[in-house]
């Protein structure tokens, strides 16, 4: 499974990616990007996350993922706040499982 | 609790009224390609400030004492500042190619014919000729006139930063219409497409070139000079304490709905800032007074220092279990400024009970930053720096002056006052919750 994490520099989502490792499978790649860099790496994901501060670009995001047939959803408020890299790996495998 | 939910279900209403049209503003694609290409030239900007700051450091007017603050320098420092000219003072050359290739990108037209357009177009409409002309006056007072090879360079710095948007979005717009319209020399199949591509530009850059062309050296109309005296004043006139605590109030309302409002006004906020600090940084290598108060190191100093900072004192000293956590796994990013584990793990965000200190903290800070500079307290900025540079760093090696660390204690000191009575009673909140539990 291939997760991408997006906000608006990178950096906050790039935390989360971390705290989400623990709880991967070896196989798993997770990564970070600006929202701005999605449309050049879309394509190498299986899962889109969204961070909450940009949800304002999910009209965009969303079109996009249709475009390339990829699930993307926003990270819960709660859990991206705690950093909860349990709470984040587990929505990314129900999305993925769907 | 009622009353104060109605205040606060009326801030959220209000703040997602306007979220959602700046949203849609800033998803436009040449809004996006405007802030992309000006987030792209960042470290070349940063690069020439930090060799700015080297070579103004051997420059004898910096500091009040007539001489280099580093003597070993000063042979050195016309050479260093070399790096600064041909980077941070040709700011508008590199905007103009980075815009045009981000707004290719969002088009979906050839990046590397957008961004060579640009550069090409950007030339044709700053420049007439490639010859300096004037008049020296010789021993008998006639004035002899010359001719030297040479371009004038004052149009490639922040002076041309506004001509090179218009150039990197206009040019890929045209380009764009005219292949849409299918006006363009067309190969047959068989030939490659790296070299159907080539005859493809053909048309839409002669537009453009002409275009530019007539504009500039038939009608020797000089869109820079235009741009400035039109913008100029503007400029100026933005830069002042009102603009200044109303932007910084702005982008923290956005926050308090969960929304990343630094970034949603970037757009607008962006191309004022850089020009801004290019501009101070061109002042500082010639020695004269810096124009410009609002600069992006400025918006660093308050803000986060009087909001977020604060908090996690508080965070700390609570006896809801679960905040000192909070408060230590969210300080190192918090230092860096990064605060969307405040945010949304506390959360700050959408949180009845903190919303008006969020921006009541805000807005003192805003004034008592600025202030500051006005008053003559602190000095102005003239170097750029990564935004995630912590404001204690950031404030001295961005201005040269070190009671910014000042002001920085002074909002934090006065964002705990404010912040202090109203977590005071979220606390009691949180407690009496988690006890009904």
């Amino acid at each position: 499974m291939k997760i991408l994490l997006v906000c608006a520099a990178g950096m906050s989502t790039s935390l989360l990616v971390n705290n989400m490792k623990k709880f991967a499978d070896e196989d798993d790649v997770i990564d970070a990007l600006p929202v701005s860099e999605l449309k050049k790496s879309i394509g190498k994901f299986d899962i889109v996350l969204v961070g909450p501060q940009v949800r304002y670009k999910m009209g965009v995001i969303e079109a996009l993922a249709k475009e390339y047939n990829i699930v993307t959803a926003l990270i819960d408020m709660k859990s991206y706040g705690e950093m909860n890299g349990k709470a984040v790996m587990q929505q990314a495998q129900d999305l993925f499982k769907k | 609790m009622q009353k104060k939910k109605g205040f606060f279900d009326s801030i959220t209403d209000f703040t997602m009224k306007i979220a959602e049209p700046m949203g849609r503003f800033a998803e436009k694609p040449w809004v996006s390609a405007l802030q992309s290409g000006m987030v792209a030239i960042m470290p070349i900007i940063i690069i020439g400030s930090l060799f700015m700051v080297l070579g103004a450091l051997g420059q004898p007017w910096i500091g009040a004492s007539g001489k280099p603050l580093l003597p070993f320098l000063a042979p050195y420092a016309g050479k260093i500042l070399n790096v600064f000219r041909f980077t941070m003072n040709f700011l508008g050359l590199y905007a103009a190619v980075a815009i045009a290739m981000a707004y290719a990108e969002k088009l979906d037209v050839d990046v590397k014919s957008a961004g060579l357009l640009s550069l090409a177009t950007f030339f044709l409409i700053t420049l007439n000729g490639t010859s300096l002309t004037g008049s020296v006056k010789d021993a008998a007072g006639k004035a002899i006139p010359f001719s030297i090879a040479g371009i004038p360079v004052s149009s490639f710095s922040a002076s041309g930063l506004f001509t090179a948007i218009l150039v990197g979005l206009l040019s890929v717009r045209i380009y764009k219409f005219i292949v849409d319209a299918k006006i363009t020399i067309r190969m047959p199949a068989s030939v490659p497409p790296n070299i159907s591509n080539a005859f493809t530009s053909l048309i839409p850059y002669a537009v453009v070139f002409i275009l530019a062309w007539i504009v500039r050296t038939m009608f020797n109309f000089d869109i820079v000079t235009w741009v400035t005296t039109l913008f100029l004043p503007i400029f100026k006139a933005a830069d002042n304490i009102f603009m200044y605590t109303i932007r910084m109030t702005l982008g923290n309302l956005l926050w308090s709905a969960g929304l990343h409002g630094d970034n949603m006004l970037l757009p607008i906020i962006t191309p004022f800032v850089t020009q801004n600090i290019a501009a101070n940084a061109d002042a500082l290598t010639k020695g004269i007074a810096l124009p410009f108060i609002w600069t992006q190191p400025l918006e660093r100093m308050s803000g986060w220092t009087a909001t977020v900072w604060p908090l996690l004192i508080l965070l700390f000293q609570s006896k809801v279990p679960g905040h000192r956590t909070l408060a230590v796994a969210a300080l190192p990013a918090a230092v860096f400024t990064i605060v969307e584990p405040v945010i949304f793990g506390l959360p700050l965000a959408l949180n009845p009970f903190l919303i008006v200190p969020f921006l009541l903290a805000t807005v003192v800070s805003s004034i008592i930053t600025y202030g500051s500079v006005m008053i003559g307290f602190t000095s102005r900025f003239f170097a750029a720096l990564p935004w995630a540079t912590p404001p204690f760093i950031l404030g001295p090696a961005a201005s040269g002056d070190w009671k910014w660390v000042i002001i920085i204690v002074l909002n934090v000191a006065i964002g705990y006052v404010i912040f202090y009575p109203f977590f005071k009673v979220y606390e009691k909140n949180e407690l009496a919750k988690q006890a009904a539990k």
